[in-house]
């Protein structure tokens, strides 16, 4: 009789101990740490000028990196629900700052961003992609711009070429390149780096109109002919790539254009800062166009967003990080580094190379759009899927564009 | 008396663990099982649709990719690495010089993560840099190993990182077992002029039954979390081709964004292998109790 009631109290005990464990183990772990994937070498070096800001006003910073975006934001997502969010992670800011502010999972930072009066300090486009609902839920850092053509002037000119301004020069020059025994055109081998180069064959093939069109999600722009011509254009490319592409990650591919294996790369802004660091003089080793022919430059917005946390002093600390983040000086200084564009309006240029100049040009007097990876990760991830599966396989342009549209549908 | 309290103490001390069992591997299962007839997509809802997303699951071209993977890669991983195991076995038997060194190199596979496999075979079997140049620098040009930038034969490419991660383990437990086959058996053999090959095949492995589920079920746990070694490996490339249900899981939940659909994923793929296994393992267990 005794040792039942004993025991039922034990169990009661063990029961009340197990079940506040798990509650508490949450907060027990709370770090003010900072998530993000900038781990190439100019990557981490233009986060060090924000890191130095920070800590220069009396912050103490806490490094939390990860591979990729996809990890990152995975390992966060769980940190969040279980109530060990992170003080600040790295994000695309737009489709995704907004759709993790909608599911509750982030702090506004509008206060700072009110008292420091954003709205004035940054262009229209990028401070309404920092708000869910009239508030700031990001501080943006960068505008990046996507859609760039990398060339190694060494190796045209060994094969006999002049650097191509137009889609069609650019498909004639590809031969002429492989016959001199060089590899034309890099490209990787994730699913991402197959849809940047979609993005410059649609650009190339169907223009702007249609590709702005593709990127709003309008369903008859995609069900039409020219997603099949751009399929046709992208398959084309195929015999002027190298067989070691399966796999491969963007900065080996960058490296076959540095060192003059390959001609050609189509990637974002972030591929500069390999070129510079190989003391590659830009304009004279190697050249950056936007989609040439094209005119439209591709953007998106690099910044960070403050994870949903209750206490004061965590609010307090992801307001000083956000102002850090959004410092003139760091910005110029963190762009100069990193080959991207700051994503204040009032930041100085000085010193910028002339691809940034070039890009800085077409953005005040061209078109510009937002990139499909700024979109919400539905849309985005049916693109890539059917954009990879295409490339890799022998589907035909038809099926393709057959494939895009029940996947679209599908969502 | 004494037995008495002894019971409580034991089951007192094995509670937590039952609860978190309970709790973490049943609860959410259960959850996950619930969330696949929901219509969740960045977080969790609980929105009833029915089996909207096992309908959409199997009609996505990269499910039936990667859900017909499992069991291509599946089935030759088991049937291989317990194939090259039981061989490597049976001829380290026969009391080969310097057993120990040959030993710790089949086994060394083994002390090596899946994530650094995959990227040793990666470079191996790149045919810009790895075995296929090698040989075609030898001058043997028609050598061709371009499996893993081929989307039809990159699943293959795979089971071959795994069986060499594999096999040597498997080799372990089949001498293991050898070395434990009695005597007197061995002894009766040579009386009767069993030639070697047949007593191994009709006598002495049929005694290895027992070792064989062990090496079944450690195998097959490897083939559903397959994840590490596709990921480091090809990243389910080139395209979808090397995809298997975990990657594809992992990718719905978190990148893309539609937790319903990747729990739908998990409930297919946990009750195919139940199926697979339970089967035999139902077989195995009762052929012992009886």
């Amino acid at each position: 009789m005794n040792t039942k009631i004993v025991s039922s109290i034990k169990i009661n005990l063990i029961i009340f101990l197990v079940s506040t464990l798990m509650v508490s183990a949450g907060n027990l772990f709370a770090a003010d740490d900072v998530v993000h994937w900038w781990v190439g070498d100019a990557e981490s070096k233009a986060l060090k000028v924000i890191v130095d800001e920070f800590e220069n006003s009396g912050g103490k910073w806490v490094d939390t990196p990860h591979n990729d975006s996809e990890a990152a934001h995975a390992s966060v997502k769980s940190r969040v629900i279980g109530g060990n969010p992170p003080a600040a992670v790295l994000m695309v800011v737009g489709a995704s700052t907004q759709e993790w502010s909608e599911g509750g999972l982030l702090n506004d930072i509008n206060s700072i961003a009110i008292r420091e009066n954003w709205d004035s300090l940054l262009p229209d486009g990028v401070a309404k992609a920092s708000k869910q609902d009239g508030k700031y839920v990001a501080a943006p850092v960068f505008l990046s711009t996507v859609n760039w053509r990398y060339t190694n002037k060494e190796v045209l000119k060994s094969s006999g070429v002049d650097e191509p301004m137009s889609w069609g020069a650019f498909m004639t020059s590809l031969p002429r390149i492989k016959q001199a025994g060089f590899i034309p055109l890099a490209v990787g081998g994730q699913d991402w780096q197959e849809t940047l180069l979609f993005d410059h064959v649609a650009l190339g093939v169907a223009g702007p109109q249609y590709f702005s069109e593709l990127l709003d999600g309008n369903k008859k722009t995609i069900d039409s002919d020219d997603t099949t011509r751009v399929f046709a254009g992208m398959r084309a490319l195929e015999p002027y790539t190298d067989l070691g592409k399966a796999g491969r990650g963007w900065g080996d591919t960058n490296n076959l254009v540095i060192t003059g294996k390959a001609a050609f790369f189509f990637m974002g802004d972030w591929a500069k800062g390999g070129f510079l660091q190989a003391q590659k003089k830009p304009g004279v080793d190697f050249s950056c166009q936007i989609s040439p022919g094209s005119r439209m430059v591709l953007t998106a917005v690099d910044g960070f967003a403050f994870p949903k946390s209750s206490s004061s002093s965590e609010r307090a600390n992801q307001s000083s990080l956000a102002s850090a983040m959004m410092n003139r000086d760091v910005q110029t200084k963190a762009a100069l580094i990193k080959g991207a564009l700051p994503a204040r309006k009032d930041a100085s240029t000085e010193g910028f190379d002339h691809c940034s100049q070039n890009a800085l040009a077409l953005l005040s007097g061209g078109s510009a759009a937002l990139h499909w990876n700024v979109r919400e990760s539905g849309f985005k991830g049916v693109l890539k899927e059917v954009v990879s599966q295409f490339w890799n396989s022998d589907m035909s342009p038809d099926q393709a564009r057959k494939a895009l549209v029940d996947g679209l549908n599908q969502l | 008396m004494w037995n008495r309290s002894y019971l409580l103490t034991s089951q007192l001390v094995l509670l937590p663990t039952l609860i978190i069992v309970v709790y973490f591997l049943w609860g959410f299962t259960i959850y996950t099982g619930f969330l696949s007839f929901t219509d969740s997509k960045f977080l969790p809802n609980h929105n009833w649709v029915g089996l909207k997303q096992y309908y959409l699951l199997w009609s996505n071209a990269r499910w039936l990719t990667a859900y017909g993977n499992l069991f291509i890669f599946g089935g030759l991983y088991l049937l291989i690495c317990v194939l090259l195991g039981g061989l490597l076995a049976v001829l380290m038997d026969q009391e080969v010089l310097f057993e120990n060194l040959f030993r710790t190199v089949y086994l060394y596979p083994m002390s090596l993560s899946l994530v650094v496999t995959g990227l040793s075979w990666q470079w191996l079997l790149n045919p810009t840099l790895g075995l296929q140049k090698i040989l075609n620098d030898f001058g043997f040009h028609g050598f061709a190993l371009d499996w893993i930038v081929s989307s039809q034969y990159s699943i293959y490419a795979v089971v071959l990182a795994a069986v060499w991660h594999g096999s040597g383990l498997i080799m372990i437990l089949f001498l293991a077992g050898l070395r434990a086959v009695d005597e007197d058996i061995w002894k009766s053999i040579n009386v009767e002029g069993v030639p070697a090959w047949k007593a191994y095949l009709w006598i002495i492995l049929p005694q290895l039954r027992p070792i064989l589920l062990a090496a079944i079920l450690l195998l097959t746990f490897n083939v559903v979390r397959s994840f590490d070694l596709v990921v480091a490996m090809t990243s389910g490339g080139p395209g979808f081709s090397s995809d298997v249900p975990a990657k594809y899981i992992y990718d719905y939940f978190f990148s893309r964004s539609n937790i319903a659909r990747g729990a739908a994923a998990a409930v297919c793929t946990v009750l195919t292998v139940l199926f697979i296994i339970s089967p035999y393992l139902y077989f195995e267990l009762r052929k012992r109790n009886d």
